[in-house]
């Protein structure tokens, strides 16, 4: 036996799983299921605010009607939860008809089959840098170019994502649209001004691009005023849905164990998608979709959401609270009005990546930021969580983190400071050799 | 039938391959006929471990805590027999200073190195030593975390501009590093196995050939990202001293039932570079393929393991 072959199909695997590698930070990931380590590396909802009583209940609904919960449906979706859908978005805001909701599984599947019907390899998106590390994952299958457009407080900088554009049709390189998280931005919980997404549709609309907007978080909104969505702007200047391909999900205001959510878009982008969702699952679970409209329809879900809301604000609170108090000066940090993150950013010279073998065995964990840049950039950066920590041990956890962090801002100031009289101890041995000498 | 405890899991960094590598020990001595119950280290695992009073404990722990002689101390005290090398031999060689000094101090050929602790770093100014250091041992030369495994925080240094750098990232991983000389040539692993009453033996050695070019954490656990050629293909004069320089270093470091030696053979010298204790038993790990070429099946590999656990008339571990 000369050559041992672990995985002898390699040959045949396609050229875009190649790519595809599990990080070791990935890896590390699976230390995070042992107790006592406080994980503000997640991005889960805490589903145990929903309950037994209320779960009991809506499954005694959907069981008087168990055989269409158990039957294959339509690849669109059940009529009945395009209607429930309607009432989600004009909540926030947006006005929308049955005709132009589309179900998925999950925005998830949203993100992947918008990817399948607009990408071919080399095409590029247009995404915030940081983005959701999931679009990207979900892109990558199409291999895009990823271009990534700077954020500030008030989220992507629309000047420079028209610079981008301008410098990529130079390149002759083809931007077919737009990807944003305008509320509470997965990973750094920034919100695009309401400015901002009017110039973001009128540079969408220069270019002839899709915008596609991925709003799971916008219900959770802890302080200010709800902003218009950049699909309900569009309706509202052209009267339809166009280019605004719009991603909803149940996954935070209810819960994503369903793994529901939909895509708005005008007809014609629909009917790809529908032939995208064909290929890949048929069509998403009854048995999820009658569950949401059971609960949508007899339980009272915006006293729900705003019970949740309630939740996370407590959280935020206690994470930024925490943050001010035991941070040093050098870090900084997003203020999140919502959602589930806060994005922190560290002396350059700190990589956060490797800090996490350090920050795991404190007994605390994070998300690296380079995840969220298809570049490499965000070394110096994390991502931290504060939908799924109670306060008292959020608290704990971002007073190790700081302690980590302190740590590593030491190390290498004593390395830099021994490294400097290393300098001088080189050059005093070079000078002992100094022919002037 | 013997009452068997798998501890696997841990807080290493290496928790994920300890999980697979205890699951198929676990099925192996259920096959066996053994009664198995598995426990993961936490609060109470002694107080599991003395109600169940097993007969033996298998020992599938990798990393800090399970490979450096914290739970091999605790089963000593608790009168547990357990598998594997004992509390001293454990430390010694999940520590590559300790390992490399004891080594070094036999004769067996492993890399001229350095070692810098934290604590020197913070309290005595140790950083000016980094630059002098790196120049005695020459460059290329490799910085890795002095008690960690499967390549995390190892790095490459081709030249001075690049050393702190390096140093700043394996001290994310251990409280002590070490500086090395980068050694290139034919990688080579020789797992050992030492049946209940036999000498050691290693059981083939293994060449490994990484296809991205370094044997780093996902080489060693993406199935398909390396080649192993079995035995492994040097001259057969080098194969034997190989096999020589990798039981000397076993013995050295006093190990017992098993083991892995690590080596890259450069212009016909097996240099060591690590010893492991425990090393992992999942489908792409080097201890269970060498096993299995050599003709002995994964049950009959831990069974092996276990009688020689078992064996009462044993003189004590290190």
């Amino acid at each position: 036996m000369p050559l041992v072959d672990l995985d002898r199909f390699d040959f045949l695997y396609a050229n875009r799983v190649k790519g595809m590698k599990s990080a070791a930070t990935r890896d590390l990931m699976a230390t995070l299921s042992r107790p006592g380590i406080i994980s503000l590396a997640g991005g889960f909802p805490d589903t145990r605010a929903f309950g037994e009583e209320a779960f009991r209940e809506i499954s005694h609904h959907v069981a008087t009607d168990s055989a269409q919960a158990l039957q294959y449906g339509p690849t669109g979706g059940l009529e009945v939860i395009k209607d429930i859908i309607v009432d989600v978005m004009a909540a926030e805001g947006t006005r929308a008809s049955q005709e132009d909701i589309f179900i998925t599984t999950g925005a998830q599947q949203g993100l992947d089959l918008v990817g399948k019907v607009f990408l071919d390899e080399g095409d590029a998106v247009l995404c915030e840098g940081p983005t959701y590390a999931g679009a990207l994952n979900a892109f990558a299958a199409y291999r895009p170019r990823i271009l990534h457009v700077p954020m500030d407080r008030a989220g992507m900088i629309p000047l420079a994502a028209h610079e981008a554009l301008k410098k990529a049709r130079k390149q002759g390189i083809h931007v077919k649209f737009i990807y944003t998280v305008p509320n509470f931005q997965n990973p750094t919980g920034v919100t695009l001004a309401a400015e901002r997404r009017r110039e973001l549709l009128e540079i969408a609309r220069e270019y002839d691009l899709i915008i596609l907007e991925d709003n799971p978080y916008g219900m959770l909104r802890f302080d200010g005023e709800a902003l218009p969505t950049i699909a309900s702007l569009e309706q509202e200047s052209s009267g339809y849905p166009d280019r605004v391909v719009y991603l909803g999900t149940f996954s935070k205001i209810f819960a994503p164990g369903v793994r529901l959510g939909w895509v708005h878009a005008q007809p014609g982008i629909l009917h790809k998608i529908n032939i995208g969702k064909q290929g890949a699952d048929l069509c998403s679970s009854n048995l999820a979709q009658m569950l949401i409209y059971s609960y949508f329809r007899h339980a009272d879900w915006h006293a729900y959401v705003k019970r949740l809301t309630a939740i996370y604000k407590e959280r935020r609170d206690a994470m930024l609270d925490a943050l001010a108090e035991f941070m040093p000066n050098e870090v900084h940090w997003t203020h999140p009005e919502g959602g589930f993150f806060v994005w922190a950013t560290l002396p350059s010279y700190v990589d956060a990546t490797s800090m996490l073998p350090l920050a795991i065995s404190r007994n605390v964990a994070y998300v690296p930021g380079e995840g969220f840049y298809a570049s490499g950039s965000g070394k110096n950066c994390m991502r931290l969580n504060f939908s799924f920590v109670e306060p008292q041990k959020m608290r704990r956890g971002i007073e190790l983190l700081s302690e980590v962090i302190r740590e590593r801002m030491e190390l290498r100031s004593d390395l830099e400071r021994g490294s400097h009289l290393g300098a001088q101890h080189a050059s005093r041995s070079a000078a002992v050799g100094n022919p002037e000498r | 039938m013997a009452r068997l405890v798998v501890l696997r899991g841990g807080h290493s960094m290496e928790r994920d391959v300890s999980m697979v590598t205890g699951r198929r020990v676990a099925h192996a001595l259920e096959r066996l006929g053994h009664e198995v119950h598995n426990l993961d280290i936490e609060e109470n695992t002694t107080e599991k471990l003395m109600e169940l009073d097993p007969d033996a404990a298998f020992v599938c722990l990798h990393g800090i805590g399970g490979e450096d002689g914290t739970v091999q101390a605790l089963l000593e005290t608790l009168g547990i027999p357990y598998t594997g090398s004992g509390p001293l031999s454990s430390i010694r060689s999940m520590d590559k200073d300790y390992a490399k000094r004891a080594m070094f101090a036999a004769g067996v050929p492993t890399p001229p190195f350095r070692t810098f602790l934290r604590k020197a770093m913070h309290e005595m100014g140790a950083a000016a030593a980094l630059g002098p250091a790196a120049d005695a041992i020459g460059y290329p030369l490799v910085v890795k975390p002095a008690r960690q495994g499967s390549g995390l925080g190892l790095t490459k240094v081709e030249e001075p501009g690049a050393l702190l750098e390096a140093v700043y990232e394996a001290f994310g991983y251990d409280g002590k590093i070490l500086l090395e000389r980068w050694v290139t040539g034919t990688e080579m692993t020789a797992p050992i196995l030492e049946p209940a009453g036999s000498e050691p033996r290693v059981l083939n050695l293994v060449e490994v050939r990484p296809r991205g070019g370094s044997y780093d954490f996902e080489a060693k656990y993406t199935p398909g990202a390396t080649d192993f050629a079995i035995p492994a293909e040097i001259p057969a004069d080098a194969a034997v001293r190989a096999e020589e320089t990798a039981l000397a270093a076993y013995r050295t470091l006093g190990c017992s039932d098993f083991g892995r030696i690590d080596m890259v053979l450069e212009g016909g010298t097996p240099w060591v570079l690590d010893a492991n204790t425990i090393p992992g038993f999942t489908e792409t790990s080097t201890l269970p393929l060498a096993a299995e070429a050599a003709g002995i099946s994964f049950e009959d590999l831990v069974e092996t393991i276990l009688d020689a656990a078992l064996q009462t008339e044993a003189p004590a571990k290190l």
